[in-house]
């Protein structure tokens, strides 16, 4: 009896496997047009002269060294990258406005992140039925986290003015470019395994 | 009047310093605040690896001699940076490698234009690395062969800060474009931070004497444009490719030539020594059909013989003492025992040792006193003591030299076996060489007829020896006879009956009637 348990456990655990590594593959496609339509449509934002802004730049700390890639597990780093998405997706579903961008550039950016959150979620779900890494994932998650409650803070200070969101609209180009850096890692190492 | 004549004159009085200061705040304003970002453009590029900032002024009126380039970063509080390589620069560009070290970063490079001592302009601009940067071809060469041809793509000794480690890779990838004709392949060697120097790839499996054109290019990521390097073409070595595929077609059929001859010279050969044939009967020894008896051949088929009962006779040797008289030994003889082919071993193995010890047998026939002839091995079981065929009751030695071969070959028999005669169920079976023996016929008519031998070969027996003749006379005669055949119906010719001269048995002695073959 424990055998045949022990042996169908075996095989769901190569199936999903299988279907991960496959699922993988074809989110980490998507998560880079993804990357590609954010950034050309939050640099259609309109800001307002950057050179008046100057005195209002501000350190947000992105955990770049604590969430570095390249030194952490592909669960992790799914954690990560599904964390950063959805902070970023809720920070500019929020009824904020923001003049100088376009209703259907706003509609089409959270459109594109909705989906790709969506797919990152089916993937961190069969990635956690195969192993157990909670403890780190929630970790990170909490330094992503705490550094876009910065931001949105800094927004609450600067009363969401417009050189408030040209600076936050600097700081988001960079960590979708992180974003970038993640990607390009999973896809190494989906190619590995 | 007065005054409405001296206010006319005062209000142009009036306006002209306050268009004065106006005019005057404005150019200070404008030289002492932000310098307007919209009054340059600026672009930069990753060539050959270096990243190259240049700019040109939107206003090409104003041509500075000199320029100072400086930058501030907008991702924290940072002050104004002046490039030190860019310090009073006559060119319109500048190098920021491993100035600028972060991709995802956000510059405000500021360039001020001067023309002697006189700040003619002051311009800035954002740049934003990841999406404004743009990604030059590099420089490469081609070398064709005959089937393929090696791109090397100058690397340099150092990678910027920027693309060092998995940066690189993560921003952009080479792609080396082959075209031939209409046919465009392209190929994404790996290359890494870590790739220096010249890096080779071969493009292999191409149609020598083919024009093939490559380009090489680096593709962004991200976003931004791809910026094509120029073609550069060659047509490969022809020469040595198809000489080579000439000698393989010559190679070719010369083989095929040597396999045909060597096919044909085998039918010829095959042909003459009769394997291959119109007729349909050839030799035996090339009858491949029948592979198990190839294999393991057939015993020569037995001759048709019967077997005889070998029956035992225990007496005693009788000496001859020169006496002629009766020397019956019906007295002392067991009745043969009849065989089922009606042969009796008395007489019958006097009349039949082998073909090789008959010559034997029957030299002891004239010589009585001589040795026992030399009788097959009671073991001997190849060669058994069996009767043939039928065969006459004639032969040249007497009864009495039946007898003797008979007692030795009894008492051969007896040393082995001493039971009776009577009811003995040994059984010796011995051959016998026809060759050397006549043999009768045995007819239908004559199955009654029991088979009968003579087994003495011509050569051996001498008849003219007149002891023999009286002997057999004798025997025949005193005996009358229990003739070595029971079948009263047997005819034999004795001696007597034949010429002594005719002693030869020649084949016109011989006359086969009924069956036996008399002399």
């Amino acid at each position: 009896m424990i055998k045949k348990q022990f042996f169908e456990i075996v095989l769901v655990l190569l199936a999903s496997s299988a279907i991960f590594s496959l699922e993988l593959k074809l989110v980490l496609f998507q998560q880079r047009r993804v990357n590609r339509e954010s950034l050309k449509l939050l640099n259609k934002l309109q800001t307002s002269s950057i050179q008046q802004c100057l005195p209002h730049r501000k350190n947000f700390l992105l955990p770049q060294k604590s969430v570095n890639p390249h030194q952490y597990q592909k669960g992790h780093a799914l954690a990560v990258l599904h964390e950063m998405l959805q902070q970023i997706f809720n920070l500019f579903r929020a009824n904020i406005p923001l003049d100088g961008w376009e209703e259907s550039h706003k509609e089409k950016f959270l459109i594109e992140l909705h989906q790709q959150l969506e797919y990152l979620e089916a993937l961190i779900g069969l990635e956690a039925e195969q192993k157990s890494g909670t403890l780190g994932s929630e970790n990170l998650r909490l330094q992503v986290k705490m550094y876009f409650r910065r931001i949105l803070d800094y927004l609450e200070y600067q009363e969401y003015s417009s050189c408030a969101w040209t600076i936050v609209q600097v700081e988001i180009n960079r960590c979708l470019l992180f974003v970038f850096r993640l990607t390009g890692k999973l896809s190494t190492q989906g190619m590995d395994s | 009047m007065l005054l409405s004549q001296n206010a006319l004159a005062i209000r142009p009085l009036n306006l002209y310093p306050v268009v004065f200061i106006s005019l005057m705040f404005g150019i200070l304003h404008a030289l002492s605040d932000s310098p307007d970002e919209s009054c340059i453009a600026f672009n930069m590029t990753l060539r050959n690896f270096q990243s190259i900032l240049s700019w040109e002024l939107k206003n090409r009126s104003i041509v500075p001699t000199h320029y100072t380039l400086s930058y501030t970063v907008m991702s924290k509080p940072a002050g104004e940076m002046v490039v030190e390589d860019c310090i009073n620069i006559t060119r319109s560009f500048c190098d920021l490698t491993d100035v600028w070290e972060s991709v995802s970063e956000t510059y405000l490079p500021t360039v001020v234009g001067f023309r002697g001592n006189t700040m003619l302009v002051s311009c800035w601009d954002k740049v934003f690395v990841a999406l404004d940067m743009s990604l030059e071809p590099p420089e490469f060469e081609i070398v064709g062969f005959i089937n393929h041809i090696d791109v090397i793509v100058k690397f340099p000794p150092v990678i910027p800060k920027m693309l060092v480690g998995k940066n690189l890779q993560t921003y952009l990838s080479l792609v080396i474009e082959e075209k031939s004709g209409s046919i465009v392949n392209l190929h994404r060697p790996k290359i890494d931070g870590n790739t220096t120097g010249n890096f080779t790839y071969v493009i292999d499996k191409l149609i020598p004497n083919t024009n093939y054109c490559v380009s090489v290019y680096f593709e962004p990521k991200n976003l931004g444009k791809i910026h094509r390097s120029p073609l550069k073409c060659t047509r490969l070595q022809p020469g040595q490719e198809s000489e080579s595929s000439e000698s393989v077609k010559i190679g070719g059929i010369i083989t095929l030539f040597l396999i045909a001859a060597v096919f044909i010279s085998t039918i010829i050969t095959l042909k003459r020594i009769g394997y291959i044939c119109l007729r349909h009967d050839y030799p035996k020894v090339l009858n491949f059909y029948k592979l198990s008896a190839w294999v393991f051949p057939e015993l020569p088929p037995l001759e048709a013989v019967a077997i005889v009962e070998v029956i035992h006779i225990n007496r005693k040797k009788k000496v001859w003492d020169y006496e002629y008289g009766d020397e019956s030994d019906s007295d002392n003889e067991a009745v043969p025992r009849a065989s089922a082919g009606g042969y009796t071993m008395h007489g019958l193995t006097g009349l039949c040792p082998l073909a090789s010890t008959s010559s034997a047998s029957l030299e002891n026939c004239s010589n009585p006193d001589a040795e026992e002839p030399d009788l097959p091995e009671p073991g001997v079981e190849s060669e058994p003591l069996m009767t043939p065929g039928p065969g006459p009751c004639q032969s040249e030695c007497t009864d009495g030299d039946y007898e003797r071969r008979g007692n030795q070959l009894q008492g051969h028999f007896s040393e082995e076996d001493n039971s009776s005669t009577e009811g003995s169920e040994d059984r010796i079976v011995f051959n016998v060489d026809l060759n050397s023996v006549f043999v009768r016929v045995q007819d239908d008519d004559d199955a009654e007829v029991p088979p009968m031998l003579s087994c003495l070969p011509e050569e051996a027996v001498d008849l003219e020896d007149p002891n023999e003749m009286e002997t057999s006379l004798l025997v025949a005669s005193g005996e009358g006879t229990q003739p070595p055949f029971p079948n009263p119906s047997v005819e034999c010719l004795w001696p007597e009956d034949a010429p002594s001269d005719e002693s030869d048995t020649s084949e016109s002695d011989v006359d086969i009637g009924d069956g036996y073959i008399t002399r």
